[in-house]
């Protein structure tokens, strides 16, 4: 329960306090936010599934969005940011639907 | 296991569960129960990272949707603009027609009695200052579709499909000699000092402007001689060539409205002259 | 086949499909609605804009004018000779634009001599469609001066098609050089005609010349058949 707290605090951190990202960084915050959403889920999972372990989540969540952003980086610098940021979204999309496909069977039976 | 991509693909699709979590599990079932403390800094990692993910998506929240470039922002204020105007010509023009209406019916009461009134009908009819309805035959032409340029993948700008206001003139040229009593285009109907021009990149017929897709409708031509006649056959390659679009259906109870009154300021009815006037 | 009882499960997805069919239904509408907005740039959609306003105020104005003409026909004997008043003028208005009667006013006359090429009926049909854009309400055009060759009168179902190296108009054949004679306001007109791109400059391209003579009065005498409406019927 405390992550759903601090997800929480977080949003309103965020809205409170209205951080200014540096221009440089905002092409890649839709990217980040889907990774964080990968691992979210993941993680939601496997709390569902019992198996669920803090530092694994922890390092799901920063490798993906790190991974994910450099990723889309290095296409950016090579020219073929847009090919590789839908490969990317590709990707996490598959895995968030699989996850919430699980947590869907756990929670509604169906 | 086969390794390769066909591997990681059904992998991807069956288990997209992080496998870490199966050997965080497997290996906790192994070793002793953790410590209070470690249990507390995990709980705690997992607030934290919590908290990021939260202050994330309302960070990107923000930027993505809320804080809109400007641009889009106005953009958006404008085709609203357009829209609402839209809707409000509607309605004015429907009004127009609806008095128009009501001074016809008006002269016609007043007049009640005298040929007159039915004669003027007749001639207003055929030159399109009367409401006509009839049998007839709806053209429809349209834009070719923007070629998209191969390199940029934008729309090119140049377009040899659009529809010309010359395109508007000959279809409705070629409807005249079919036989048609009656022309209107998307509305518009066509007197004998109504113009179909260009004027900044918009089509205006009788200076109302009117988009594509274009529908000329027409009363009472013989739709064999217009689908046979030179313009139509220049249409229909037009089609080919350009992926323009050009159709050509028939259509029963076409009614097409009155055009407005035009004043006519310089035309005034000549006094008979001494010297016989030629005439057909 | 005997019709189930519908079970709450079939109901719900007869009501999701509903949605699904409506959802469907009002997105194809919206976007046919707004295609041509959402291509649009930002100087188009300024320029339709204004061109809205100015189709605003003039249907406005004739709106105006049309509740004045409605009061007057409905107010009782005033309006008996108000109307008697009004068919006369709506007769003679009607007359010139129809035809059937021959006009006089201030106006243009225009000679088309063709040059190396004929005088294509796409030209005439262009220059006419100029000089109504231009303000012209009345128009006849004639050809090479000789018995057979009467003036016709311009209306709104003219329609000009090349026939050899002459030109059919509502039917008569007539051989160049043609003279447009046209009245309207003389200097709109022919600020239009001489437009670059425009009429004078298009003939001259084929080799032609358009010669523009200014007089007043300029008298249309050209009689168009009173037409006899075979399709359309009038409807009030």
């Amino acid at each position: 329960m405390f992550a759903v707290i601090a997800l929480v605090v977080g949003v309103a951190l965020g809205v409170i306090f209205r951080p200014t990202v540096p221009v440089g960084l905002v092409p890649y915050l839709p990217i980040a936010v889907i990774a964080a959403l990968d691992a979210v889920f993941g993680g939601i999972r496997a709390r569902l599934d019992k198996i669920f372990d803090d530092k694994q989540f922890v390092i799901s969540f920063i490798s993906n969005v790190l991974v994910a952003a450099l990723i889309v980086y290095l296409g950016d610098q090579l020219g073929v940011g847009g090919q590789l940021s839908t490969g990317v979204v590709v990707v996490l999309g598959v895995r968030i639907f699989g996850n919430v496909a699980a947590i869907r069977r756990h929670l509604f039976r169906a | 296991m086969k390794p390769g991509p066909d591997n990681f693909l059904i992998q991807l699709f069956q288990s997209p569960l992080d496998p870490g979590y199966a050997d965080a599990a497997a290996r906790k079932a192994e070793r002793p129960a953790p410590s209070r403390g470690r249990r507390l800094g995990g709980r705690g990692a997992t607030a934290l990272a919590c908290l990021l993910i939260g202050l994330l998506f309302a960070v990107a929240y923000q930027h993505a949707v809320a804080a809109k470039p400007s641009t889009t922002k106005a953009r958006e204020d404008l085709v609203g603009d357009v829209q609402s105007r839209r809707k409000q010509a509607e309605q004015l023009q429907k009004q127009a027609e609806d008095l128009r209406d009501q001074v016809a019916r008006a002269r016609d009461n007043a007049l009640a009695g005298r040929g007159d009134a039915e004669r003027l009908r007749e001639l207003a009819a055929g030159t399109g200052l009367g409401k006509v309805t009839g049998d007839g035959v709806v053209v429809t032409l349209a834009d070719a579709p923007p070629q998209i340029d191969p390199v940029t993948g934008k729309p090119s700008d140049d377009n040899p499909g659009v529809v010309l206001d010359r395109d508007l003139q000959d279809i409705a040229n070629a409807l005249w000699q079919a036989g048609a009593e009656a022309i209107a285009i998307n509305g518009q109907r066509l007197t004998a000092t109504s113009a179909i021009r260009t004027a900044g990149g918009a089509i205006l017929v009788d200076f109302r402007p009117v988009t594509g897709p274009y529908q000329i409708a027409a009363i009472g031509p013989d739709q064999d001689a217009f689908a046979g006649s030179g313009t139509a056959q220049r249409f229909r390659r037009y089609v080919e060539t350009y992926r323009m679009q050009f159709t050509v259906k028939s259509r029963k109870g076409l009614t097409l409205v009155a055009a407005p009154d035009p004043e006519l300021r310089y035309a005034g009815v000549a006094s008979p002259s001494p010297s016989p006037s030629g005439g057909r | 086949m005997r019709i189930k009882r519908p079970t709450p499960g079939s109901a719900s997805i007869a009501v999701l499909l509903l949605l699904l069919g409506f959802a469907l239904v009002v997105q194809l509408k919206s976007r046919n609605n707004d295609a041509d907005l959402a291509a649009a740039r930002p100087e188009d959609l300024v320029r339709i804009l204004s061109d809205l306003d100015a189709q605003q105020t003039r249907l406005r104005n004739e709106i105006n004018d049309l509740e004045d003409t409605k009061r007057q026909l409905d107010s009782g004997t005033q309006g008996q000779e108000a109307a008697l008043a009004d068919a006369r003028k709506r007769a003679d208005e009607l007359g010139i634009l129809a035809g059937t009667l021959p006009a006089e006013g201030p106006g243009l006359q225009l000679d088309f001599v063709a040059g190396g090429e004929p005088v294509r009926a796409e030209t005439i049909l262009d220059a006419v469609e100029e000089l109504r854009g231009a303000g012209a309400e009345a128009m006849q055009i004639s050809g090479a001066g000789a018995a057979g060759s009467a003036p016709v009168r311009i209306v709104a179902s003219t329609y000009f098609v090349d026939d050899g190296g002459g030109l059919r108009v509502d039917g008569a054949v007539l051989e160049a050089p043609y003279r447009v004679t046209v009245i309207g306001d003389p200097q709109t007109m022919l600020t239009a005609l001489n437009i670059p791109g425009g009429v004078v400059d298009t003939v001259r391209q084929h080799g032609g010349t358009v010669s523009v003579n200014q007089a007043d009065p300029v008298r249309v005498t050209a009689r168009h058949a009173p037409v006899s409406l075979k399709h359309a019927r009038p409807v009030s």
